[in-house]
């Protein structure tokens, strides 16, 4: 199951909710995108992204100020 | 050179000639080239680039509305009183309780200043009614 | 004397190549083009009609006399020789060399994407492709206008934006705003990638009737039925579209390959421009990896870290951004770093004046960065300060 690691932690704008999608564009359904980001502005936006968009939302955890998101890509078309 | 160099453009050029002889005559020209310096231009910009100017600035259109909406004729009159006030407020004053307050509405000065507090009260009390 | 290489003459390489001390540098420039491009004016050929030779200059004359110009095309990169080969068979060895050959842009990954771009021209890939935007959007009397991004990662992500605000400020002054209709496509979840910022820009494009839509990164476009379909399988009809593509780093060899990413972007450290795993290589502007926004500010404040650094100072680029956004009238900037989102800013007319001024001094800017440099500093310094204090602006 391959994974996909998204390092964006101390990333300015556009941030990491760009970086996420970026990253979707090259994944296939059965990879896991693990995002981690400091902007505490991408916790609403990857819940609102996960209901959008129907991937799955493995993970979401906060510690030492940083976001680590872990998304599995299965609404891919 | 004759296309370039047109009867208007040969009298425009003549008098900006001109206008940089009187400018270097008057060291003026010698003025512009040191200001064109990067460490004076470094000093003004950092003098007119502060997070305070920039913000007022970005507001420059709504202030230069305000103040012109402003009848300066009739404050003008009124400059001494502002001036006056200011400078009181910047004295420590001493704090006064209900018999002081009495005491002091028996002076002639705090009257006269009562009365413009009435004034004030009105005209402030007026723009909420409309 | 050290040798410095700089690949591209744009908005990094050119200020970089001018910043240089000429009794310290021997500075070489390559680029492929005899012409350098104020990118940002594809905006005002494809929306306002500009002609082009307004934001094109010879790059010999922009580039001060001692600087050398090599007018060549980079094929490959030796990092671990110290050379570099171009087209035309010369080979260039370095003490210094710097990437700044910008992003690329893909317009073969989207299906139907390359046909749309000769039949509708865009405001990415060409001032030439930006007039011919600008015909077709005269010739557009009614229907919708379709503004359409296929990947979140692309240079001056107010780009999007910009072109919808103009586009519609077009429209208008032909009095076709109730005709035409304006529709902007965005693959994150509000206007802008930053809440803070979308929520300033929303209210505006609801103001004039643009149609917005989140969560629609494009990735088909079918030209017989005029119809743009994302990979969130959302579908948008268009009778004039454009959309803005995948961009990549630099599709010239670079050995070792490891110094490129999976988008072909040169690998960085973020904060001082240098190559992953090379002391004497540097890389700055879009053709990086920095994770910041690609746009003007950025290549320009690497530029001066990259010429401080090699004299010995301990520059650091903090990450800062400067996007301006413009509607009609009015300006803002998207002022953000690494460590700080963007902060609040309201459209002003003054800030408008401020993106004007800077446009206005751009090739001055370019040909004369040091004269420049305490202005930018001072400002830069400032609004730092209003980010440091989570003010807004």
């Amino acid at each position: 199951m391959p994974e996909i690691t998204v390092d964006a932690r101390g990333m300015a704008c556009p941030g990491p909710i760009s970086a996420l999608t970026r990253a979707y564009r090259n994944a296939n359904n059965g990879d896991v995108i693990i995002v981690m980001a400091t902007d505490p502005g991408f916790e609403p936006d990857v819940k609102a992204w996960i209901e959008r968009t129907k991937n799955e939302l493995l993970e979401l955890k906060k510690e030492g100020g940083v976001i680590t998101a872990k998304i599995k890509v299965v609404a891919k078309k | 050179m004759e296309t370039i160099l047109t009867k208007e453009r040969r009298e425009a050029l003549e008098k900006l000639l001109d206008m940089l002889v009187k400018m270097n005559e008057l060291g003026l020209l010698d003025t512009i080239r040191d200001l064109l310096d990067p460490e004076f231009i470094g000093r003004l910009s950092e003098l007119l680039m502060t997070p305070g100017t920039l913000k007022l600035l970005d507001h420059i259109d709504d202030l230069l509305d305000l103040a012109g909406s402003i009848d300066v004729e009739a404050i003008k009159g009124n400059m001494p009183l502002i001036k006056a006030a200011l400078e009181a407020l910047s004295r420590e004053p001493k704090p006064v309780g209900i018999t002081g307050l009495m005491r002091a509405m028996s002076d002639p000065d705090v009257q006269k200043g009562l009365g413009l507090m009435v004034e004030l009260l009105k005209a402030i009390g007026k723009t909420k009614t409309k | 004397m050290k040798r410095v290489v700089i690949l591209g003459g744009g908005g990094g390489g050119a200020i970089l190549a001018n910043l240089l001390p000429r009794e310290e540098f021997q500075v070489t420039v390559v680029d492929k083009s005899p012409l350098h491009f104020f990118q940002p004016g594809n905006l005002w050929i494809a929306f306002k009609g500009v002609k082009k030779e307004k934001f094109l200059r010879p790059l010999r004359e922009l580039l001060k006399p001692h600087v050398d110009f090599v007018q060549d095309e980079v094929v490959e990169v030796d990092l671990q020789n110290r050379s570099v080969k171009t087209k035309n068979g010369k080979q260039l060895g370095y003490d210094y060399v710097v990437f700044a050959t910008g992003a690329e842009l893909d317009y073969d990954a989207l299906p139907g994407h390359r046909k749309l771009l000769e039949t509708y021209g865009d405001f990415y890939s060409s001032p030439e492709s930006a007039e011919k935007l600008y015909k077709t959007l005269l010739g557009m009397n009614s229907g919708r206008f379709v503004i359409a991004v296929a990947d979140p990662i692309y240079k001056c992500p107010p780009g999007p934006h910009k072109g919808a605000f103009l586009s519609w400020e077009l429209f208008s002054k032909r009095g076709l705003s109730n005709k035409v209709k304006v529709v902007l496509a965005v693959p994150v979840p509000h206007a802008y990638p930053s809440k803070t910022i979308a929520d300033i820009i929303e209210p505006e494009l609801n103001a004039r009737g643009i149609e917005l839509h989140t969560f629609f990164t494009a990735n088909e476009i079918n030209l017989d039925n005029k119809k743009i379909i994302s990979l969130e399988g959302e579908e948008l009809s268009f009778d004039v579209a454009t959309v803005i593509p995948p961009h990549r780093g630099p599709s010239y060899m670079v050995t070792p390959e490891s110094v490129k990413d999976g988008n072909g972007y040169i690998k960085i450290d973020k904060y001082t421009s240098k190559v992953e795993g090379f002391d004497d290589a540097f890389a700055i502007g879009d053709c990086t990896n920095a994770p910041t926004s690609k746009s003007g500010v950025t290549a320009h404040l690497q530029a001066e870290v990259v010429a401080a650094r090699l004299q010995g100072i301990d520059a650091r680029y903090s990450g800062r951004t400067n996007c301006p956004l413009i509607t009609d009238g009015k300006g803002l900037f998207v002022i953000s770093d690494y460590d700080h989102p963007p902060i609040p800013v309201r459209f002003s007319k003054f800030k408008r004046l401020m993106e004007d001024l800077f446009v206005a001094t751009y090739w001055s800017a370019i040909r004369y960065p040091e004269f420049w440099s305490p202005v930018f500093k001072a400002y830069f310094e400032a609004t730092d300060e209003m980010i440091r204090k989570g003010e807004g602006w």
